[in-house]
């Protein structure tokens, strides 16, 4: 009976004025409820496997003009079959992806504070499947720094045109909530900035220290982005360098790892996407991936790709449908 | 009936192609009196949130040929590159669309806060008033 009235409330929220594809359902002035599902197939060596992957809902407002914010629970790896085997998996855990408060003071001075994407680079930007133009992430994007934050970032525009942006923050405490977080940190800070060249480029870069926890691992990160886009399509590439010290071990680790994409617009809904990525931590390993991307609309997304590994073992194609609504 | 419904589309497409003339106004009690082409679309586009320390809010107009136009003339997108942009600078957390303005609501002189819209350039607005366009 339940998702009965759970199915008359969404269809409601959908039918109604007040509800706009991508934006999401108005509740009143200060809340819009919205979210997003995602969905993927992988076909590898030994597997076969659908996976209903993300569900997640969004809260947002502004509380005050100068005052907002913004709250995602997700629910992450909900389902899984593999046809091979034919063995599923459930999981109904959900978890706060995101929740925070944003505070303006001034173009140069805007403050975040709760659990937040950590601001570096493009692809960290991008944690929804919708959003990217591949199903799969570069090892870049989970191996190098942690995606998500609980602290404080102080942002803003450095020049009056607002080409030159700051971020500067620190997470001194526990994560607001550790599940499905890539790295788990003691504390985390840095410093990044963003450059819009023009309305086509950009560059930027940025510099953190974190303590992983459970262990005496200290790392510093140095990292880098680029970007080109105009109508014919983009290319852009981010690379990170990690040192790692060990205290305890007394040891010094390195690791460089980066991707290089680069995209076609064949028009306004269909994509040609390619991208290579090296990733040198204690062997140097290479990954090259062709890719397809399809939106009927923009909050609309299907993709397929075809990954090739240096073991072929590891080759897979993926598949991926997912929406915002 | 084949006449009549070759008239609906040929009004309905005049219509779509009908040129709306737009104005930018702002609020009675911003400071502001002038804005130059890059301003209006680096604030319509919420990259820009102050000017000269006045904090500016940003309402769009609900008409959708009124949109459709300022979009074309101040932002040079599409309504589907607008609503791709506007998707992803919310669920990157980026920052949240505008909301939609009703004049019955900002057709006041309520409140001491800096609003900004585009209108039919004929339509009349109290305690608004219209930006030089530099």
């Amino acid at each position: 009976m339940k998702y009965i009235y759970i199915l008359i409330f969404f269809s409601a929220c959908l039918l109604s004025n007040e509800y706009e594809v991508g934006y999401g359902y108005k509740v009143n002035d200060r809340l819009h409820i919205s979210g997003y599902i995602s969905t993927e197939y992988s076909v590898g060596n030994g597997y076969n496997k659908f996976e209903f992957d993300d569900f997640a809902l969004l809260a947002y407002g502004s509380l005050s003009p100068k005052f907002s914010y913004f709250v995602e629970l997700e629910a992450s790896s909900l389902y899984s079959y593999d046809f091979g085997t034919r063995v599923s998996h459930k999981n109904m855990i959900t978890h706060v992806e995101r929740a925070y408060v944003d505070y303006s003071v001034s173009n140069t001075y805007k403050i975040r504070l709760g659990k937040q994407i950590t601001p570096i680079g493009y692809w960290n930007y991008e944690p929804i499947n919708v959003l990217r133009d591949t199903t799969s992430n570069p090892v870049y994007s989970y191996r190098m720094f942690p995606k998500l934050l609980s602290g404080i970032d102080l942002y803003g525009s450095v020049t009056e045109d607002n080409h030159f942006n700051y971020h500067v923050f620190i997470q001194a405490s526990k994560d607001l909530d550790e599940e499905a977080l890539n790295i788990k940190s003691v504390y985390f800070y840095g410093l990044s900035l963003n450059y819009d060249i023009n309305t086509f480029a950009s560059l930027g870069g940025s510099v953190g220290n974190y303590k992983i926890r459970n262990t005496n691992q200290i790392v510093s990160l140095f990292q880098f982005n680029a970007k080109y886009k105009n109508d014919v399509g983009e290319i852009k590439t981010e690379f990170a360098y990690n040192s790692v010290n060990d205290d305890t071990l007394n040891t010094n680790k390195q690791s460089f790892v980066g991707y290089l994409q680069g995209k076609y617009n064949i028009n306004e809904k269909h994509a040609l996407i390619s991208r290579y990525e090296y990733i040198n931590e204690e062997d140097i390993r290479h990954i090259a991936i062709l890719g397809y991307s399809y939106r009927p609309i923009y909050a609309v997304s299907l993709k397929a790709e075809y990954q090739v590994h240096p073991d072929a073992l590891h080759d897979k194609i993926l598949m991926s449908f997912s929406i915002l609504f | 009936m084949r006449y009549l419904l070759i008239l609906i589309i040929l009004v309905g497409i005049l219509h779509a192609k009908e040129d709306v003339k737009i104005k930018i106004s702002v609020s009675s009690s911003c400071k502001l009196t002038t804005l130059d082409r890059m301003e209006i679309k680096e604030i319509f586009l919420k990259k820009r949130e102050y000017l000269d320390g006045e904090l500016i809010i940003v309402l769009d107009n609900p008409d959708k040929l009124v949109y459709r136009q300022f979009v074309k003339i101040y932002i040079h997108k599409t309504i589907r590159e607008m609503k791709a942009y506007w998707m992803r600078m919310l669920f990157t957390g980026k920052t949240i669309p505008p909301e939609k303005l009703l004049l019955t609501k900002f057709n006041k002189d309520n409140d001491n806060m800096c609003y900004i819209s585009y209108f039919r350039k004929n339509t009349k607005l109290k305690h608004w008033k219209t930006l030089e366009i530099r």
